[in-house]
């Protein structure tokens, strides 16, 4: 370190080394700072306030909103959210463990980039552009039931609206975000272990439970966390696949602010929103990786 | 070593925390279009999507030389909501009456001086001195259509061809009929159902129009009101709550598609022309407004969009088939049953707290 700082002084640079890494920290901080917690506090302000007859927003300092919400119909949407958010992470979990565990242990090492790449090419096209092919697809008269119809099915069910097509289009649209933690744990997964767990007589599902679970454990967390927050705030994939007919916690948050105009409550609910995901962040620290939470204290 | 001090800064954790802020945070934002404003020749227009006759901007760039901007919005509150919010590129705005009076009060609507639009004389007396707008200070009118009932002829059984709205509770259709995704015209539609009015505020009444449509709601493929055109062309939908236009638009695509107004009555609107206060380039946007106030010009909108024209010269320069259709230009005792969309307030409270009830239920 010594080294190193007499080098900086050399070169005319002044300061020690932490002052170097606070200077590089600079522009991300002032974008945090400027697009991040700036919003955040106005967002916590405005929550507060009220709207008026023309839906401008009144500051002021009560928690009707808050109220408001955990008295009316909105509780619902959250828990609705809340459930929908949960399927698919488990769902997710489910298939990407799957597929990781195929892709780390079956598939030769230099073929696993390629089968990676393919997995995350979808995120290449625009997200409405991938909701819009699933709707073809889905439609009364679309390509699958076309399909089911020429195969000699009478009346195939039709999936588009219905809360099985949410469902399908959260999962297609979030596995990518599940797989590539997951798979990042399992990749440093030393076989050996599983060899020798096989040798000692275990199982395929014992060694999995014993060996590969706790290993990967920490993968599939991040990779829970990665799909049920931006899962629990979607609100274009219900209002497309799900034919608006169900209102979820995004979608009441889009409601307030773009048609309601009651920027307030909007925030009240965005705040509260926060809150959940935050808690769920703070369990990840806490047990997952305590270390990490003792460290931020 | 530089390196191993970058590696203590952002960590794993540290950045799997801070990628979680952003997609969380992408997750709730949507993306905004904002126009150009520095460049001076210009006309930035903010209005609904399919809503001019394709060779309409072209002609008037070609005429002026001015480059026309169009943007587009799906709702009259998403207007608002954007000109709230701060946006003050648009020139020309095309808000739907009830809005006029919020916009008003809001400063956001700049006065008209009716000496510099040439064919004002060509509105026809009946829309040149409205409630929302007397004299037409604030706005000229556009278009007006009503809302009504699109049906699939091929798909609907004769026998059940609606005259009402009643048909939306009909089981044997259902999964294959669409509503507005619009608290006031799908609630409204409810309302006068059981005889109320479209711009009730008491809270009793509203509730039971909702309990209607809270039984009817299995029954719904979905709400929506920008994608029902494309859903009654390709019959996926059979009978929806529709614009009038968009149903015409519609019935260009599939012959099969026809459009009624429900005998007990319906909504009816007007959209219109409004200059923005802050508009940057008012001299073109009069220059946009007295173009479209042009027999032919507003003909062509009329006969492109199939809205309803206010516009007396063009209305004589369109072909009878148009003009004669009951379902675009209602008789007389039709349109007296119909009613304005008003602004009621903060009575649109009450309406979306039962729009969102009807949604969670």
């Amino acid at each position: 370190m010594a080294v190193m700082n007499t080098v900086i002084k050399k070169n005319g640079l002044t300061g020690t080394a932490w002052d170097k890494g606070q200077l590089i920290l600079l522009p991300a901080g002032l974008w945090l700072v400027v697009f991040m917690v700036l919003p955040l506090l106005i967002l916590l302000v405005y929550s507060l306030g009220s709207r008026d007859d023309l839906g401008q927003i009144v500051l002021g300092f009560n928690f009707e909103n808050y109220l408001r919400f955990f008295s009316g119909p909105y509780l619902k949407s959250l828990m609705r959210s809340l459930m929908l958010a949960s399927f698919t992470t488990a769902i997710c979990l489910f298939l990407g463990t799957l597929f990781s565990m195929w892709l780390a242990f079956s598939v030769p090492k230099a073929k696993q980039n390629f089968f990676m790449t393919l997995m995350v090419a979808p995120l290449w096209t625009s997200f409405l552009l991938r909701i819009y092919a699933w709707m073809t697809i889905l439609r009364p008269t679309g390509l699958l039931t076309e399909t089911l119809h020429a195969l000699g099915w009478q009346n195939p069910p039709v999936l588009l609206y219905t809360p099985w097509a949410v469902l399908l289009g959260m999962v297609y649209n979030y596995l990518p975000f599940m797989v590539l933690p997951l798979y990042a744990s399992l990749e440093k997964l030393d076989v050996r272990l599983l060899e020798a767990a096989a040798d000692l007589g275990a199982t395929p599902w014992r060694s999995f439970l014993r060996v590969t679970l706790p290993l990967s454990s920490k993968g599939m967390v991040a990779g829970s966390i990665m799909v049920f927050v931006p899962a629990l705030g979607d609100y274009v994939t219900p209002d497309l696949l799900g034919g608006a007919k169900t209102m979820f916690i995004g979608n009441l948050i889009q409601n307030q602010f773009l048609t309601v105009r009651d920027w307030a409550f909007g925030s009240a609910v965005s705040t509260i929103l926060i809150v959940i995901v935050s808690f769920a962040i703070w369990l990840y620290l806490k047990y997952v990786e305590p270390d990490a939470a003792q460290a931020h204290r | 070593m530089l390196r191993l001090q970058l590696g203590n800064i952002l960590n794993r954790r540290d950045f799997l925390r801070l990628s979680l802020g952003t997609v969380f945070g992408a997750s709730l934002t949507s993306c905004t279009e904002k126009p150009k404003s520095s460049q001076k020749n210009q006309l930035n227009i903010y209005s609904w999507a399919d809503y001019l006759h394709p060779d309409t901007i072209p002609e008037f760039e070609r005429r002026y030389g001015i480059h026309v901007v169009y943007d587009t919005f799906a709702s009259n509150e998403a207007l608002l909501a954007k000109l709230q919010a701060g946006a003050t590129a648009y020139d020309i705005i095309v808000p739907t009456s009830y809005m006029i009076k919020q916009l008003r009060k809001l400063n956001k609507l700049s006065v008209l001086d009716h000496d510099r639009l040439s064919n004002f004389k060509n509105i026809m007396p009946r829309f040149v001195n409205p409630k929302f707008d007397p004299h037409l200070e604030h706005s000229i009118p556009y278009t007006w259509g009503t809302t009504g009932i699109a049906f699939n002829t091929a798909a609907v059984e004769k026998f059940d061809w609606p005259t009402n709205t009643d048909i939306f509770w009909n089981k044997k259709y259902a999964h294959r009929m669409t509503l507005l995704d619009d608290a006031r015209e799908t609630i409204g539609m409810s309302l006068k159902k059981s005889g109320h009015s479209f711009n009730t505020v008491d809270e009793p009444t509203i509730s039971q129009a909702v309990a209607d449509l809270v039984v009817q709601k299995p029954l719904t493929m979905c709400y929506t009101s920008d994608q029902v055109i494309v859903q009654l062309a390709s019959g996926d939908s059979w009978l929806s709550l529709v614009y009038s236009g968009d149903a015409y638009q519609a019935q260009r695509e599939n012959k099969d598609v026809k459009y009624v107004i429900p005998e007990n009555g319906t909504s009816i609107w007007l959209d219109n022309l409004c200059i923005p206060t802050s508009a940057p380039h008012v001299e073109n946007a009069y220059k946009w407004i007295n173009f479209m106030l042009e027999p032919k010009v507003a003909a062509a909108t009329a006969s492109y969009t199939r809205y309803a024209t206010p516009n007396q010269l063009a209305f004589e320069l369109l072909p009878k088939d148009v003009t004669q259709d009951r379902n675009l230009y209602p008789a007389a005792k039709v349109m007296a049953q119909c009613e304005e969309l008003g602004d009621i307030g903060s009575g649109i409270f009450i309406y979306d707290r039962m729009w969102t009830e009807l949604k969670c239920s």
